[in-house]
């Protein structure tokens, strides 16, 4: 034992002691904001924050999280927060929280002070990263649908017309498509010449064979041991051209299985080539007078922007919340961190789970403050939802004044393979300070003051979204902000200055690839239909010539290919039936072949046998 | 300057002061701690020994640097070893136990790095001691006599941070 043990040991670990006593609070409270901070990319203030030793837990007065988005406001602050830990657990390393209250939740507060970090800390904090997948994908959507909107304008339209030189710079899928399907052709007829060489080689092995089997004359054989050299020959000819059957079946099931593939990617051709037309049309920037057409040119703008702000937290949910990957094999980990060996538990538990958040919204009433009070719950905030064996779950109601509500709720499940995200949100009473009518080059207008109800519903599984929306204004009042540029403006505008309220559907969607955009208003049929009364007849002119053309253009491109695609496939039909019918022909004279020898080996034996028994009783 | 004063220290502990076995486990006792690679529980309880056992804790300092470096160089190895023993089916059900009592997983046992530089230094430990030692007691009688004719250490020993080292070494009694 150290002889001045108090000394070097006792003083030391008072002082530590006392020190941490003094200073813990302050110290994690600090921790805990610049966690958050680097979570959310912008100011996390917490005020008086105590550790409690029994229960282990810790409470803090009220709490601040910057918008990153926004940094004069709030994302949301709240009142008292308090929880306590599992001391168990804590032990095991583990952070296991029974239930969260949260007080006074409010959501949209004004700062008083800016909330914005340093550029550094914003730009690598997890939710103030790059925009995600979804977000890439629906710029691209929306970008191809509201960056060229279609020109009403029939004296620019006419005058900016060329049907050949659009046909030119059209970058025309079809024709890439059509490209790769006579590769394709080529390849199948290079592999077909190929077989074909094998099968004459064998085909002539066939023939020798068939002569052999030919000359063999059943009714001249009398010997019993003749015969069954016969058989053996005839055996060893069935083997030979099985083999060679089973050969030829083999390469031509590959060449049926491509013609097969080839037909079916033929019969895509049609799709490309609408597409192709859709696009040279955009290029003509000819107005499409169909209901979506409208939509996206009064409000598709104005869509994006919103619509994009959703995503964003859809696309960091998908980025951010966990999921479980079954334990690896052998890893090399970074240096000094080593891999985790992960042993059964009985009671498996995630290194760290919030079971329950109780969220209260409180009574507050400031003067000339607009926020959202709201109250709800969260649920199963861990690290491994496979171990939890539930989703995290939130849903949040909330309204401000009784006059503007907000109804959050979503599911983020990572239980299985594919993630499965569910958010939906619904606004009403939101009063609209501006919503942009239009864009710059077709009716600049706004709204400068409606009341928008709002229904909102996106579901992620795997790499498919399906986003659905409803907005829908009341009360509201125009600002046209230039004079009618052309008829069509003219006439938007007319419909437009008696409207009280109108509703704007959106679905944005995919399959796998690319995002699909569907934008709908109420007015869109009453806005086409006077639109294509007046100037519908010179515009359906214009589009059958760009029609004509472009079909004239296509069809001879598929002509080549169909006469193409005729000459060498029907040729490898042809001589691929003409072997089978070859090798079936050869198969039946040996089967006969062997019939009549076991028949004449019957006769023989039989004649044997009589021979044998007449020579007994003579 | 402060590889100056860390040779500076290493030398006169070796020359001086305590009995070698205190220097050479002080440093077999740090050489525990510097070959482990995070803060762990088992760390924690070392650091307690040393303070509390009548062992040199600048030898233990010295130890832990030295051996921290060869723990990053040794890494791989380390982490081989680890994933060996933790994979080793006859001690599965202990690990499991292990694992599923409180406390236990503090001291990170399950990490691979953790479970095989421990167990690397454990071994290492008596050769260490015993290695220090010996060093300890010929350094005393052969080659401190030979270092401090050196022109080098003279320069380091002058130098006004090592005076101010011994200054403050004498007013707080540290050894």
């Amino acid at each position: 034992m150290r002889k001045r043990f108090w000394l070097v040991v006792l003083i030391p670990l008072i002082i530590f002691v006392t020190v941490v006593y003094l200073f813990i609070n302050s110290w994690i409270e600090s921790g805990i904001e610049y966690a958050a901070e680097e979570v959310v990319g912008a100011e996390v203030e917490i005020n008086n924050l105590r550790i409690g030793l029994s229960p282990i837990g810790i409470e803090w007065e009220k709490i601040q999280v910057a918008n990153p988005r926004n940094t004069w406001e709030n994302l949301f602050e709240t009142g008292i927060v308090k929880f306590s830990m599992d001391f168990g657990q804590l032990l095991r390393g583990k952070y296991i929280i029974e239930q969260i209250e949260v007080n006074e939740f409010i959501i949209g507060s004004k700062r008083k002070t800016d909330g914005a970090i340093n550029r550094e800390r914003n730009k690598r904090a997890v939710l103030a990263g790059n925009e995600g997948t979804f977000s890439e994908l629906a710029d691209k959507a929306f970008k191809k649908t509201i960056e060229t909107p279609p020109l009403f304008d029939l004296v620019k339209l006419k005058n900016g017309f060329n049907a050949d030189s659009l046909l030119k710079a059209l970058d025309m899928s079809s024709l890439k498509n059509i490209d790769s399907l006579e590769k394709d052709i080529q390849n199948l007829t290079d592999d077909w010449a190929t077989i074909k060489n094998d099968f004459e080689i064998r085909k002539q092995k066939v023939i020798e064979v068939e002569q052999q089997i030919s000359s063999i004359n059943p009714a001249q054989l009398k010997d019993v041991q003749k015969i069954s050299e016969a058989i053996t020959a005839v055996d060893n000819a069935q083997k030979t051209v099985s083999e060679i059957s089973t050969f030829i079946n083999e390469k031509s099931g590959t060449v049926q299985t491509n013609l097969q593939n080839l037909t079916a990617s033929i019969g895509n051709i049609d799709n490309f080539i609408k597409d192709d037309f859709e696009k040279l049309k955009n290029m003509a920037r000819l107005p499409s007078f169909k209901a979506g057409g409208m939509a996206q040119l009064l409000v598709g703008s104005e869509m994006y922007k919103r619509i994009k702000n959703y995503l964003y937290w859809a696309d960091a949910a998908r980025t951010n919340i966990e999921k479980y990957s079954p334990e690896p094999e052998y890893e090399y980990p970074p240096r000094m961190q080593g891999q985790d060996i992960e042993f059964p538990a009985e009671k498996k538990l995630p290194k760290f789970w919030i079971k329950n958040v109780k969220i209260s919204g409180g009574n507050i009433k400031q003067e000339g403050e607009t926020f959202i009070q709201a109250k709800g719950t969260a649920g199963n905030i861990s690290d491994n939802q496979l171990l939890t064996g539930m989703p995290l779950t939130f849903s949040l109601e909330g309204s401000e004044n009784e006059r503007r509500t907000i109804k959050l709720s979503g599911l983020f499940d990572r239980r299985k393979n594919i993630p499965y995200d569910e958010i939906s949100a619904n606004l009403s009473g939101v009063p609209v300070g501006e919503f942009n009518l239009g864009n710059s080059n077709f009716l600049p207008a706004k709204i400068t003051d409606a009341v928008m109800t709002t229904g909102f519903q996106i579901s992620l599984i795997g790499n498919k979204i399906d986003v659905n929306s409803d907005f829908y204004l009341t009360n509201l009042n125009l600002l046209f902000e230039a004079e009618p540029k052309n008829i069509v403006e003219r006439l938007v505008r007319e419909v437009l200055i008696n409207v009280k309220d109108f509703k704007v559907s959106l679905r944005l969607w995919n399959t796998g690839g690319n995002l699909d955009l569907a934008l709908a208003t109420d007015l869109d049929e009453k806005l086409m239909n006077k639109i294509s009364s007046v100037v519908g007849e010179e515009i359906n002119k214009l589009q059958s010539e760009l029609k004509r053309k472009f079909d004239s253009y296509i069809n001879a491109e598929l002509n080549k290919f169909n006469e193409m695609y005729k000459s060498k496939i029907s040729a490898i039909q042809n001589q691929l039936g003409a072997y089978n019918i070859l090798l079936s022909d050869k198969i039946n004279i040996i089967d006969n072949k062997e019939e009549e020898l076991l028949a004449q080996l019957e006769k023989a034996k039989k004649g044997f046998l009589e021979d044998k028994i007449k020579s007994i009783f003579k | 300057m402060f590889w100056l004063s860390f040779i500076r220290k290493f030398l006169k502990i070796l020359a001086e002061g305590q009995t070698p076995k205190q220097i050479a486990l002080g440093f077999a006792l740090g050489s525990l701690i510097g070959l482990s690679p995070m803060l762990t529980l088992q760390g924690l309880l070392i650091w307690i020994i040393i303070l509390i056992l009548d062992v040199n804790i600048s030898a233990a300092i010295v130890a832990v640097t030295l051996f921290k470096i060869i723990a990053f160089i040794f890494d791989p190895a380390f982490h081989a070893f680890g994933f060996f023993i933790l994979t080793l089916e006859p001690f599965k059900d202990f690990f499991t136990t292990l694992y599923n009592v409180p406390v236990a997983p503090l001291t990170r046992f399950n990490n691979t790095l953790v479970m095989g530089s421990f167990i690397s230094a454990v071994i290492l430990f008596i050769p260490v001691y015993f290695s220090m030692k010996f060093f300890v007691i010929k350094y005393r009688e052969k080659l401190h006599e030979k270092i401090i004719k050196w022109k080098i250490y003279k320069i380091i020993k002058q130098s006004s941070m090592f005076r101010y080292y011994e200054k403050v070494k004498s007013l707080g009694g540290l050894r």
